[in-house]
């Protein structure tokens, strides 16, 4: 008997980046390149690719995906129509390769050509074989900084092998819904899930463990197909993965842009729940944030409520997964529009239009939910009631403007703090030892205050704390002129004064400010 | 975590520091009754924090189906 003769590999196509090649690529026995091209998702990745220069495509056939082949064994293999299972991956580069020197680098003929085709590595596309939802686990770079502005920090770097070539991407994964066993919002985890594993552990599952996981203990109608999921099932899929669902309802006065920032800051990929003009109840994953050097608005909660000036008034735009638009789409903070009652804090205008007008859709953000860890159990909400007091509280100094100040508040990790303060030319150098030596909780509220553009107070709280016993352990004052200024207030003697800051501040939160205030 | 927000610390942020003050009695007078009003204010806009914070049920059973 002879031995069987070894499989047949599938031939390797290299293609210069045209709309007609990306869109043959993905093409499929259900869909043509044209109907390809029609799809929204499709359409947008072309103009993304295009946006970070691809230059040329490398199509790996007979590709077997993960989270594909678990969606076909639960749910594909058991239709009458005979689905295939494997899919197709299309490699991205910017520099223009020919299939000649991909051999080489693979065959390790040419080390040169081989780190020219790494540094060129773009990310992947998984084509799926099937009629609608096509765009399966999607890898791509994000934009360039442009100085700083752009900020995605719920990504992580990615590994690709394509013909024995090693190949990395800083990303975060996105796929369409395909709304069999997945729906928005599981989309929208499964996303946040490639992250929170990076963060938290402890795995990131396929999107049909995550609609078992999410109907496991409450269903509203039948798992699969899946059409969408609810708050309660969002939460249970969370749970499920050993965190913690933190539900932040998107009222008038919550400091929105703040509050989303202070989160993705630490690399916390957010859920967020919008209502679509006009189309619905929508979710998407949050995964950065654009921050500008000046203020953008005056306000980032509803006219006739209150809140402390925060970073949030710096950010023009986020960035999130939208299943139904693609990878890293903008979303650009608008004021509510008159007539919406003063309900919402700000609004999102991304990539949702009208199909008759064209005209862009208002988004209305309904909540935040925050995957975290067990114990970052100190919200961003209750660390804000402790700096609202203390800026209240500088507010009664004599030609003190509301304007001049501004609150950063993010949470951190202990070991990402001392990375951050080794760095940062605001603390001397008796602080930066002091905060060096120190034990401090796993993870931290970091809020920093910026007077008049300078970084003059840091303040750091226990996140793992209990919020309404003073969470906050540590006090490092930058400017000697804002830190007196403090201690002459709260030194005050005035009738009533005394009183009125205990009030205020707490007399415990009073002694340890009073304590930092004085001088050295 | 990742906390590698590509923002940089200018140095000229920590050059320049707030003249000390040279403050007085009048503005002693002044200052304490800033800090009156603003504990009132101070105690409607921590409530209103603390009240905005509440999770409705209505809203846990709200569908994401788009």
């Amino acid at each position: 008997m002879s031995a069987p003769a070894p499989p047949k590999a599938p031939p390797c196509e290299v293609l210069s980046f045209t709309s007609d090649h990306f869109y043959q690529s993905l093409a499929n026995e259900y869909l043509t390149e044209i109907e390809v091209g029609a799809k929204p998702t499709s359409a947008y990745l072309y103009r993304y690719l295009t946006d970070i220069h691809a230059a040329t495509i490398v199509v790996e056939r007979e590709y077997t995906d993960g989270d594909f082949l678990d969606d076909f064994s639960v749910y594909y293999s058991r239709c009458f129509h005979n689905y295939a299972r494997r899919c197709s991956r299309l490699h991205f580069f910017d520099a223009a390769i020919a299939r000649d020197q991909i051999l080489a680098a693979a065959c390790g003929a040419d080390p040169a050509q081989l780190e020219r085709i790494q540094k060129s590595y773009l990310g992947f596309i998984v084509a799926r074989p099937l009629p609608q939802a096509i765009i399966g686990r999607t890898v791509l770079k994000t934009y360039p900084e442009d100085g700083g502005r752009r900020n995605y920090t719920a990504t992580r770097k990615y590994s690709a092998n394509l013909y024995g070539i090693e190949l990395t991407v800083t990303s975060l994964a996105f796929q369409e819904q395909d709304t069999v066993l997945a729906a928005c919002a599981t989309v929208s985890l499964w996303s946040a899930f490639h992250k929170t594993k990076e963060l938290f552990g402890p795995h990131s599952p396929t999107p049909a463990d995550i609609t078992r996981a999410a109907n496991s203990v409450i269903y509203n109608s039948r798992p699969i197909p899946s059409h969408g999921l609810i708050v309660e099932q969002i939460c249970s899929a969370i749970r499920h993965l050993g965190l913690e669902p933190e539900v932040v309802p998107v009222m008038k006065n919550t400091p929105l842009a703040s509050l989303l920032h202070g989160h993705l800051k630490a690399g916390i990929p957010v859920i967020l729940g919008i209502r679509i003009e006009g189309v619905g109840l929508h979710a998407i994953t949050l995964n950065g944030y654009s921050k500008q050097a000046d203020r953008v608005r005056q306000i980032e909660v509803a006219q006739g409520t209150s809140c402390i000036p925060m970073t949030g008034l710096r950010i023009d735009e986020f960035y999130a997964h939208d299943d139904q638009i693609g990878p890293f789409a903008r979303m650009a903070v608008r004021p509510p529009p008159a007539g919406s009652g003063d309900e919402y804090p700000i609004v999102f205008e991304g990539s949702w239009q009208d199909e008759s007008t064209g005209q862009f859709l208002t988004l209305y953000p309904l909540m935040a939910i925050l995957p975290v860890y067990h114990k970052i159990r100190v919200t961003f909400g209750d660390i804000q009631v402790w700096l609202t007091n203390l800026h209240l509280a500088l507010l009664s100094l004599p030609k003190a403007k509301d304007t001049d100040w501004e609150w950063d508040l993010f949470l951190t990790t202990t070991n990402d703090l001392k990375a951050a303060v080794k760095i940062d030319p605001a603390f001397d150098a008796v602080a930066r030892e002091q905060i060096m030596l120190a034990q401090h909780p796993r993870f931290v509220w970091r809020a920093t205050l910026r007077y008049m553009g300078r970084n003059v107070l840091d303040i750091f709280g226990d996140a793992t704390g209990i919020a309404r016993s003073l969470p906050i352990y540590a006090i490092h004052w930058h400017d000697d002129g804002v830190r007196s200024r403090l201690h002459w207030l709260l030194t005050l003697t005035a009738p009533g004064a005394q009183d009125d800051l205990r009030d205020l501040l707490t007399p415990n939160f009073l002694a340890m400010l009073l304590e930092s205030t004085a001088a050295s | 975590m990742n906390t590698k927000e590509s923002e940089r610390y200018p140095a000229a942020e920590v050059a320049e520091q707030a003249p000390t003050p040279r403050f007085d009695g009048e503005d002693s007078t002044e200052a304490a009754a800033k800090l009156r009003v603003q504990v009132g204010h101070a105690r409607q806009v921590v409530a209103d924090i603390r009240k905005s914070q509440v999770v409705s049920r209505e809203l846990m059973q709200l569908e994401f189906n788009v």
